[in-house]
């Protein structure tokens, strides 16, 4: 694992914001202790996805689904809790008042997961990745 | 033999740590013995909450854990609750406590303090048919639970609950304030309690072992969501807290690191063989009697490896459990950061209409993003989908954790197998299987509990179900009774003279309710039984 892939998973978490520096050394050395050892298939996958980080969404919906444990999953999710304890990031899981307006919001987000699945059924079934 | 004393207590947790009081008050010289780890992040946070808490502290080390201890990937296991403040709990389980099974996943413990360490806090006294199915005779226990709630100090839980969570026991300190959340839950149930009530379902903020109001040293809680995740108040007991003061006497002594292997009598008294878990060494300490309070399972490990009860069936108990993940649509959108409690604010009992019926019980806690993370994982979403919604799901959450009793039937038992290595414990191989009939009765309850929830604005969306065990309520592996593998009603180990067994071995059944408060009462009880074989001899 490398820099490039906490700050691709950091752009795809929140798309728009500057990576903190301490986020991406603490995500280091958390991939370093939390060692994911990927076979060589999810290797491949995931170089594919360095190359082409917008599939990344793709995947994540895919999996969060069909492959719930697979390395990319993990690999997104240690992401999560440093964020979600850094000062600079928090406000995107801290709770907050929300209008039911939100709610519908959210809703009509949710009706592209769907897409989203099948360009991850794309990516890992018609390669042979998964 | 080697170094005396008077008495050995082998165990620091909610039964060793009120037996050594008792045994000290009354004179004695006692040696309490284990191996006893210690949280690497005792009372160092220093935020005002748990919300400030990741606001200001940017590298957030007390909430993941400088080795991450907070973040684990994989399955739910036992203990996953445990933040890093708690984790030294499981520490080094599989070196001590060797297991094989896939039907019963305990958690045996090293921590100081035993699993009293990381306690919910919830204090039920058993009732009269409960704990003589258990096989403790009416009036046996009742001064000693009075005794432990002025010790510990227990909050007054509501009148629609009190005859069953507390009977005639008098808590020291004012009920609980709770939250928003279990605010509307508590006022839709006083609405429907008769009519609730006649069907047998009561609700009702439970007793817990904490204080709200400053006494002794400690503090009152705070509501600031720490008080199960630190000590750092003590408003939550802990055993620690006793055996901490007990240092200052003068006739008791506390030795740790101290794995306790097995015990022997003679005509002069009884000793300890135990291995220093610091150098391996295999040390020898003896006294005129000894009291094991390692826990359930620990207790019988002792007693089996000192009577050669190997490849044998010890027979167990353990509450069935699970969570329920439960959404309160009225409190979609609404957030509050006031009287945030991470202890159960509400218990319920199903089905109670008489004092004879044995209810289970179930215990409310709100889910606040305390660590978001955790429920992301479950989520069958993309997590940037993901974060937005839990962000406006959660503060409408809930978790409903449900116990429900259980006994003795010949398919729940472990068997220990003796292993020759030096230092780690001999393998137990648990074997643990509901009936038919149990599982249909466990089922019964919980859809009438669902049922009446939902009339109350609250409803189920998902239930966790983890392996048997989970509920780290273990009891019943040296039942009273005159068998040769059994305890005399005075907690004396049948076949000795100086060896007594003060933890919940001995209950010959588990109701539902919280046992930890029983655990200490009969700890007293125990404690005073020594004493007063002492005194006669």
């Amino acid at each position: 694992m490398n820099t490039t892939w906490a700050e691709l998973i950091f752009q795809y978490l929140f798309p728009g914001e500057a990576m903190p520096k301490s986020i991406g050394d603490r995500y280091l050395a958390m991939l370093h202790t939390k060692a994911i050892s990927p076979d060589e298939k999810t290797q491949a996958l995931l170089t594919k996805l360095e190359k082409a980080p917008w599939k990344l969404s793709y995947l994540d919906h895919y999996a969060a689904f069909f492959m719930q444990d697979h390395p990319i999953r993990e690999l997104i999710w240690l992401m999560i809790p440093i964020a979600e304890t850094h000062a600079a990031m928090n406000k995107h899981f801290l709770p907050q008042k929300r209008s039911f307006t939100y709610l519908i919001k959210l809703g009509f987000k949710g009706a592209l997961v769907p897409w989203y699945m099948m360009g991850g059924f794309v990516l890992v079934k018609m390669k042979n990745l998964g | 033999m080697g170094e005396q004393t008077d008495i050995i207590v082998v165990g620091s947790g909610p039964a060793g740590a009120q037996a050594c009081q008792t045994l000290v008050e009354k004179g004695w010289n006692v040696l309490l013995v284990d191996i006893g780890y210690q949280s690497a992040y005792k009372n160092e946070l220093s935020a005002s909450s748990f919300l400030d808490l990741r606001e200001q502290d940017s590298q957030a080390n007390h909430i993941l854990g400088e080795q991450y201890e907070a973040v684990d990937w994989g399955k739910t296991q036992t203990g996953a609750q445990l933040t890093p403040a708690r984790k030294h709990v499981v520490k080094d389980q599989e070196a001590y406590f060797p297991m094989d099974s896939s039907s019963f996943q305990p958690l045996e413990t090293a921590a100081h303090g035993g699993l009293g360490a990381a306690w919910g806090a919830g204090s039920c006294v058993f009732s009269a048919s409960e704990l003589s199915r258990m096989g403790l005779e009416e009036g046996l226990l009742p001064e000693h639970y009075q005794t432990i709630a002025d010790r510990i100090g227990l909050t007054t839980p509501d009148a629609s609950i009190a005859p069953i969570m507390m009977h005639e026991v008098q808590p020291s300190e004012a009920s609980i304030t709770m939250d928003e959340n279990h605010q509307t839950l508590w006022k839709r149930y006083e609405g429907k309690a008769g009519k609730l009530a006649q069907k047998g379902f009561h609700l009702g903020r439970p007793s817990l072992a904490a204080i709200t109001s400053d006494r002794d040293g400690r503090k009152a809680l705070a509501y600031d969501e720490l008080a199960f995740y630190t000590d750092r108040d003590q408003s939550v007991y802990r055993p620690a807290m006793t055996i901490e003061a007990l240092l200052a006497k003068t006739n008791f002594r506390y030795l740790s690191n101290c794995l306790v292997k097995r015990f022997d009598e003679d005509d002069s008294g009884a000793s300890i063989e135990y291995i220093n878990t610091e150098n391996g060494a295999r040390e020898r300490v003896s006294a005129k009697r000894i009291m094991l309070a390692a826990g359930a399972l620990g207790s019988a490990r002792i007693v089996a490896r000192s009577r050669s009860f190997f490849d044998q069936k010890i027979p167990l108990l353990s509450n069935d459990y699970a969570y329920y993940v439960c959404l309160m649509p009225s409190r979609l959108g609404k957030v509050n950061r006031a009287n945030r409690l991470s202890l159960a604010q509400l218990s319920l009992f199903y089905p109670y209409q008489n004092p004879t019926d044995i209810p289970s019980m179930g215990s409310f806690y709100t889910y606040r993003s305390l660590m978001l993370f955790r429920s992301l994982k479950e989520v069958p979403l993309g997590f940037r989908t993901a974060i937005p919604l839990l962000q406006y799901l959660t503060p409408a959450m809930m978790i409903m954790g449900l116990h429900h009793p259980d006994e003795a039937s010949p398919d729940k038992y472990f068997t220990l197998t003796k292993e020759d290595h030096p230092s780690k414990g001999d393998t137990a191989e648990f074997h643990y299987v509901q009936s038919t009939a149990e599982q249909a009765k466990i089922a019964q309850r919980e859809k009438a509990v669902k049922r009446m929830l939902g009339k109350l604005g609250c409803f189920v969306l998902k239930k966790v179900k983890p392996t048997a065990g989970a509920s780290i309520h273990y009891a019943g592996t040296i039942p009273y009774g005159d068998d040769s593998w059994g305890l005399a009603s005075d907690g004396r180990l049948q076949g000795s003279r100086a060896i007594y067994v003060g933890d919940s071995a001995g209950f010959r059944f588990l109701p539902a309710k919280g046992l930890t408060l029983t655990i200490m009462a009969n700890a007293h009880r125990t404690a005073l039984a020594i004493h007063q074989s002492l005194t006669k001899a």
